[in-house]
């Protein structure tokens, strides 16, 4: 009886030792800055006050968040952002997996779908700044553009209409790669049986992929939107590369404001508050994903 | 200012070392201007991309001194409906249409800088103090004229007899601030006293200028003219020669870098030709003042 108390004990010891590590990583890294993020933004913060320097000021920061234009433009941004980006970020990764996996040889696909992934694993400065060399008058997009027969190209980053859709279609190009990588896990792993028997019923190539794959794809589709929405919602890096914000404030993102407050304004209370925003907006995100996943 | 004495001197302009107005400049920069496409050399290059903050210190301080965004010493109000502000961005939009500057959505679009302008040889002139530590490296930035260092234009004549009073930023050092609670301060004080009383000459290489009367100026010439034939001694000299005293006075609130932004957005709107220039500068005006109230009201 002891002895088998004794090994459970020791059992629960080890567990605790493997589990110790990232849960003290999870209480430092992200439980205490959620909760202390969530009293400053309470607060009148301001970070060259130092620590401790503050004032309770209830939800008057969360209050004037609405009349703030550049918040109001930073929110609409990255809904449209988000909105644009994921389906056709997605559409695009679906066909093209299916493409690879329908009419590619193994070797070939591997090399494509590698070759696609690199952007996603290529710092994300690096890539903004080889975009901006693209999309400067003497890229290769203005040139094309004019072969084209158009005289006056738009200028991409240098236009308030253009700027947010240059911005958008880099991050299209950026996560392709692992999009088509996940899609093209889960065809593999598709039911022979199903098509072989949709062949025998003499179906069409356009009615396979609508009809059948798409639909048995869904819980891959699902799970890509969710974590692309999140991603969406966190965009920063292209934004500070390419334009930082501008022109005027056409490219302002929700993180790229909790930036700018916080290290540039030194509103710490401020940004919290942005920052409480969005991890509103990506737990209402997160619950929708968990519903769903719990449901099936 | 800086500019290329080479293009100067093949246009047969002399170096304005004691002070020009806005109508010599741009006549000047017209002249200055040649070429077409890929191959032409502009006679300006404004270097407002991210920021304003050459624009702003070298060509609205260069007039308005101290009093550039704020009206006066309580900094309750912004003085961005000034004339000379609203003159100076006018002179820029007319750069625009008579074709001696890169437009602003060129210097964005383009991703232009100072380096790949002025030491290119693509502008003969440009702002941006801070570049003084680029030119000397001709490792990085190789380049065969000299450069000579000038005062920033002014709106007209009434302005030119004590422009260099105005002057907001003749030196290009950097402010040296002293913790309260360091148990050396007095150490430290001795140190800065010795730093710019002739310790800092040599950073003058990197671009560091001295603000101080008493600076012997010719052991900052020979710094910065090592090099034979990258940097005008004769511009150095003159430089050197401008009361620096009034950068020391810099006025500063707690929502500068708002008030930056607010400027800068405004005055993009100006050059993107959204809003006019009485338009955006009422804008400015009133969104830095009501930021400016709130501030005072906590």
């Amino acid at each position: 009886m002891q002895s088998r108390k004794k090994k459970e004990l020791r059992q629960n010891l080890t567990a605790f030792g493997f589990l110790a590590p990232s849960f003290l990583g999870l209480v430092l890294f992200s439980a205490i800055p959620l909760v202390f993020s969530l009293f400053v933004s309470l607060t009148d913060w301001n970070y060259i006050q130092g620590i401790g320097n503050w004032n309770f000021i209830g939800l008057r920061n969360f209050i004037d968040l609405w009349s703030d234009e550049w918040f109001l433009a930073s929110l609409r941004n990255t809904i449209i952002y988000t909105v644009v980006t994921v389906p056709i970020g997605l559409f695009l990764a679906l066909v093209l997996a299916y493409l690879i996996d329908r009419f590619c040889t193994e070797k070939l696909g591997g090399i494509l779908r590698i070759s696609m992934y690199m952007p996603q694993i290529c710092n994300i400065v690096a890539s903004a700044a080889i975009w901006v060399m693209l999309y400067s008058s003497y890229g290769p997009f203005t040139q094309l553009m004019k072969a084209l027969g158009w005289d006056d190209p738009p200028k991409f980053l240098a236009d308030y209409q253009w700027a947010l859709p240059a911005v958008m279609l880099m991050s299209i190009w950026q996560s392709l790669g692992y999009r088509i990588f996940i899609y093209s896990a889960s065809l593999t792993g598709l039911p022979k049986d199903v098509f072989e028997a949709a062949e025998l019923d003499g179906v069409n190539g356009r009615q396979r992929f609508f009809y059948i794959t798409m639909p048995l794809l869904k819980p891959t589709t699902f799970f890509l939107t969710i974590t692309g929405i999140i991603s969406s919602f966190k965009v920063f890096g292209s934004i500070n590369v390419m334009t930082q914000g501008g022109p005027g404030s056409s490219t302002y993102t929700l993180v790229y404001y909790i930036y700018k407050s916080a290290f540039t304004y030194y509103e710490m209370g401020y940004a919290s508050a942005i920052a409480v925003i969005l991890f509103l907006i990506l737990l209402g995100i997160t619950l929708v994903q968990w519903k769903h996943n719990n449901s099936n | 200012m800086l500019v290329n004495a080479d293009l100067f001197a093949d246009a047969g302009i002399e170096l304005p070392l004691e002070g020009w107005t806005y109508a010599e400049f741009a006549e000047a920069a017209q002249k200055l201007t040649s070429g077409e496409g890929q191959d032409k050399v502009y006679g300006m290059y404004w270097n407002l991309n991210g920021g304003s903050f050459a624009y702003s210190t070298g060509f609205i301080g260069a007039t308005l001194g101290r009093y550039k965004v704020y009206t006066d010493d309580t900094c309750t109000a912004t003085n961005f409906d000034n004339e000379v502000r609203k003159q100076s961005i006018q002179l820029i939009l007319d750069s625009y249409e008579q074709g001696w500057a890169p437009t602003y959505e060129e210097e964005v679009a383009d991703d232009l800088s100072f380096a790949t302008m002025l030491l290119e040889g693509k502008s003969a002139m440009s702002m941006g103090i801070n570049n003084l530590r680029i030119i000397n490296d001709l490792e990085n930035y190789p380049h065969d004229f000299e450069t000579a260092i000038v005062p920033a234009p002014v709106p007209d004549e009434s302005y030119l007899e004590d422009w260099w009073n105005y002057s907001d930023r003749p030196g290009a050092g950097d402010l040296i601030c002293i913790n309260a609670k360091s148990e050396y301060v007095e150490e430290a004080v001795d140190f800065v006293i010795w730093y710019i009383k002739g310790g800092m000459a040599p950073l003058a290489k990197g671009g560091r200028i001295p603000l101080w009367k008493g600076f012997d100026a010719n052991s900052i010439v020979e710094v910065l003219c090592e090099q034979e034939g990258v940097f005008n001694p004769e511009s150095v000299k003159a430089y050197m020669s401008v009361d620096g005293t009034s950068a020391y006075e810099q006025l500063k609130t707690s929502v500068d870098s708002k008030i930056d932004d607010i400027s800068k957005e405004e005055m993009e709107a100006i050059l993107y030709g959204q809003k006019t220039v009485d338009q955006a500068c009422a804008d400015m005006k009133t969104r830095a003042d009501e930021l400016l109230a709130n501030e005072l009201q906590k």
